[in-house]
């Protein structure tokens, strides 16, 4: 019955396209964001977490195995 | 290179982590007091303040706000300093968000209780409360956003790019949801009505799920799992896309908790089709966890701190599998209103969010107080009794909620429900609910022993309260890398980047909430639906107070099997005068929107005493204070007063002669008791409880809707 509402709207075939749109404009332009990515750059961001603590030796290592 | 010194804030972590396992244990602590009370009502102690109506809120809300919470900002105050290699903006802001908060909490912890909430499910708490809530949310924001601007780290982690889609999104959430017209100090009704207020409440449920229970846990994920597995995230590409993706889809899928509503079917649909793409996100996310351990998944072998995340990644794959299923019409039909929600929800609470918080807090603390953890032993235990707690928790509620299901819906060959009793329904789950508690015990009984783990690791270790570090201060110097420059440029960008995160969400969202308005004014009037009298206004508000709704729904869906048990299926028209909308979100007791007329008076009189006199083996609490604690009828005029203002069709002036109307109805009902028997003070709730019950879903009970 909604339907009865909807097509009261001015113009209400425009929202799918429009929504079409947005959607492909959104999925696209990330994926050609990522694609573009250099290796470096994502070599560095990947590391980034693990660069600080430089002087505390990284993890479970230094958990206590005998307790 | 020139370097700068300067130091990063551990305090402000430690008071986060403090807060969280203390507010971790009563919560969950709370929610095993429910689990027992849902078998032995008996354990409210005939306390009006401990009834399982009144004390879900409490245990949601301390699971949620007060334990995820405090590991959220523990987490991101940890993280966040060394991802930007600056110390928090402003130690004052960061204080203050942390006091802020812990008042906050406590303030639900008193209100909750009192029955003082607004009944909106994860938003309970009442005006004021919300108020401090935004004002202790900014700050965080301010104080993170800033501290990004400060950075000395020129890119943004993905970790970072959670936590600001955690702060913009949570903010409009809480604030478009939260509008209410005040009526005292400690009430207030939603601004939104029956449909429309489904529609914003869930679409806020659906996103504190996404945005506070998700959104920064993957932050944390992006951040700690790679330091517990000391080795880089598997795809930072993958990354990329799971942010953008989770964050623009997640937004829309709030209506599939309102499928077979009342709700426009156009909304609905919407709400399906976004939860299973919802997948695609989810499932990158968690394969990104996963494959981040690839070579080091003999270490899950022997290190408790892996073994947690990898379960805890693990669940979130099963949860936001699950979730899309459940979001399927066919499959939600069977699983809404019963245990099976209850079952997915904690898969993903205590699975994926307390299992993360527990590998992060076991490998941040050793580090913070530069000391071992005392016993790995201990730990390992603690994850093998926490996973078997979660086993003993879920499977039982799963076939619990399968069971129910079936059961309200067997017919016999005749045609006539095999149930027709409900309580027989619930009779038949209480072994299942008495495994489910003892799995909540297994998994507060982990919890318990971490605490003792970590309190000996913080004894033995020495607390360094700021911890000296160095780097280069930002200088803008060309990019040195050559490709990929938008999404680089947006990403040194904080604000820029917070601005779109927020465009992002914000579509869902109006793509929903502006055609439901526009259909406001065509929304299929029914003539015969009148607002309430100002007696079944009282008796609303002791209905909300008491939280009938946490065990009652009032939504009756368009099933054979429910009309049948019921009567008519609800209507979105007959909603129009609720502030807020009570629909409930589960039915630990039968749907009660068709109530009114079913029962007498005494019925209700005496059922509310006592629920076993009525129904035996009845697992509701009495409650005997509804006898003598009095409703304020100098409210009245106030009540009428502000819905009117909301849109509900007082005459002007009615407020004045609103009392004598009360006077008149609780009188009547007074009287019916006392021939029956049962003497009644007419100004006691029970009396204003009952004219309320008598009224629901009469307002077309007797009439056929023409023509629909």
């Amino acid at each position: 019955m909604f339907s009865k509402y909807l097509t009261e709207i001015k113009d209400v075939s425009i929202f799918p396209i429009l929504v079409l749109v947005v959607f492909f404009i959104m999925f696209i332009s990330t994926i050609f964001w990522v694609i573009k990515l250099s290796k470096n750059y994502r070599d560095k961001m990947k590391n980034l977490p693990l660069q600080e603590d430089k002087n505390y030796s990284n993890n479970s290592e230094n958990l206590n195995e005998d307790k | 290179m020139n370097v700068e010194k300067f130091s990063y804030d551990n305090n402000i972590v430690r008071l986060f982590i403090y807060a969280s396992l203390v507010f971790g244990f009563v919560g969950m602590l709370v929610g095993l007091i429910m689990a027992i009370q849902l078998y032995y009502p008996e354990l409210n102690l005939g306390i009006s303040y401990t009834t399982f109506g009144r004390i879900r809120p409490l245990h949601t809300n301390a699971v949620i706000f007060a334990f995820v919470g405090n590991i959220i900002f523990a987490g991101v105050y940890y993280s966040l300093q060394r991802l930007t290699k600056a110390r928090m903006y402003n130690d004052f802001l960061s204080k203050f968000h942390f006091w802020g908060w812990q008042t906050i909490i406590v303030a639900a912890a008193i209100t909750l209780p009192l029955g003082l909430t607004s009944s909106k499910e994860y938003a309970e708490l009442e005006w004021p409360i919300d108020i401090a809530i935004a004002i202790v949310w900014l700050v965080f924001g301010v104080n993170m956003i800033m501290t990004i601007i400060k950075r000395r780290e020129e890119h943004m982690y993905v970790a970072i790019w959670f936590y600001i889609a955690t702060f913009v999104t949570v903010t409009v959430l809480h604030v478009v949801n939260s509008i209410e017209i005040p009526l005292t100090l400690f009430k207030s009704y939603s601004v939104y009505a029956g449909v429309q207020d489904a529609l914003v409440q869930w679409w806020y449920g659906h996103n504190a799920v996404a945005f506070f229970l998700t959104t920064p846990y993957l932050g944390l994920m992006y951040y700690f799992l790679p330091k517990a597995a000391n080795r880089p995230v598997y795809s930072y590409r993958l990354s990329i896309l799971h942010f953008w993706a989770l964050i623009f889809l997640y937004i829309w899928a709030g209506p599939h908790h309102l499928l077979y509503s009342a709700l426009p079917d156009w909304a609905q649909s919407l709400g399906t089709v976004f939860s299973i793409m919802l997948i695609a996100p989810s499932w990158g996310g968690m394969l990104n966890g996963l494959l981040t351990l690839r070579g080091a998944w003999d270490r899950v072998r022997t290190d408790p701190i892996l073994k947690f995340m990898v379960v805890a990644v693990t669940a979130y794959g099963m949860a936001t599998f699950e979730g899309p299923m459940l979001s399927l019409r066919g499959v939600n039909a069977i699983a809404h209103f019963t245990d099976w929600i209850v079952a997915h929800v904690h898969i993903g609470a205590l699975g994926w969010n307390g299992f993360l918080s527990f590998g992060m807090l076991y490998w941040i603390v050793p580090r913070m107080w530069k000391t071992d953890l005392y016993s790995k032993k201990l730990a390992n235990l603690h994850f093998w009794i926490g996973t078997l707690g979660i086993v003993f928790y879920s499977v039982p509620m799963y076939w619990s909620g399968i069971a129910q299901a079936l059961m309200w819906k067997q017919f016999t060959p005749l045609g006539i429900l095999q149930y027709p009793n409900f309580l027989e329904t619930t009779l038949q789950i209480i072994p299942m609910h008495i495994m489910r508690s003892f799995g909540g015990l297994l998994y507060l009984t982990g919890f318990i022993m971490m605490i003792y783990n970590l309190a000996v690791t913080i004894k033995l270790g020495t607390f360094v309260r700021d911890e000296e570090a160095e780097a280069a201060p930002l200088i803008k110097v060309k990019d040195e890398f050559k490709r990929g420059l938008i999404h680089r440029w947006l990403e040194k960008r904080p604000i820029k980047f917070a601005l779109l995160s927020t465009v992002v969400i914000l579509i869902g969202g109006a793509v929903e909430f502006i055609p439901t308005y526009l259909v406001k004014s065509n929304i299929p009037t029914i003539a015969s639906v009148k607002p309430y009298s100002p007696l079944e206004l009282h008796g609303r508000d002791i209905y909300i107070r008491e939280g009938c709704n946490n065990c009652h729904s009032q939504l009756v869906r368009p099933f054979r099997s429910e009309t049948e048990r019921y009567g008519e299926y609800s209507k979105a028209g007959e909603y129009v005068y609720d502030h807020p909308f009570l629909w409930g979100s589960k039915r630990t007791g039968p749907d009660l929107h068709r109530i009114g007329g079913k029962y007498g008076n005494l019925w209700h009189f005496m059922h509310m005493e006592d629920p076993r006199t009525m129904s035996p083996g009845s697992i509701m609490p009495p409650y005997p204070w509804l006898y003598t604690e009095k409703y304020d009828r100098e409210l009245t005029p106030k009540m009428i007063s502000v819905m009117r203002t909301l849109g509900v069709p007082y005459e002007e002036g009615y407020e004045k002669f609103a009392n004598d109307d009360l006077e008149l109805q609780a009188k009547k009902i007074s009287d019916d008791l006392l021939q029956s028997g049962a003497d009644a003070d007419p100004e006691t709730d029970i009396i204003a409880l009952i004219a309320y019950l008598q009224r629901l879903g009469t307002d077309i009970k007797s009439k056929p809707l023409n023509g629909k």
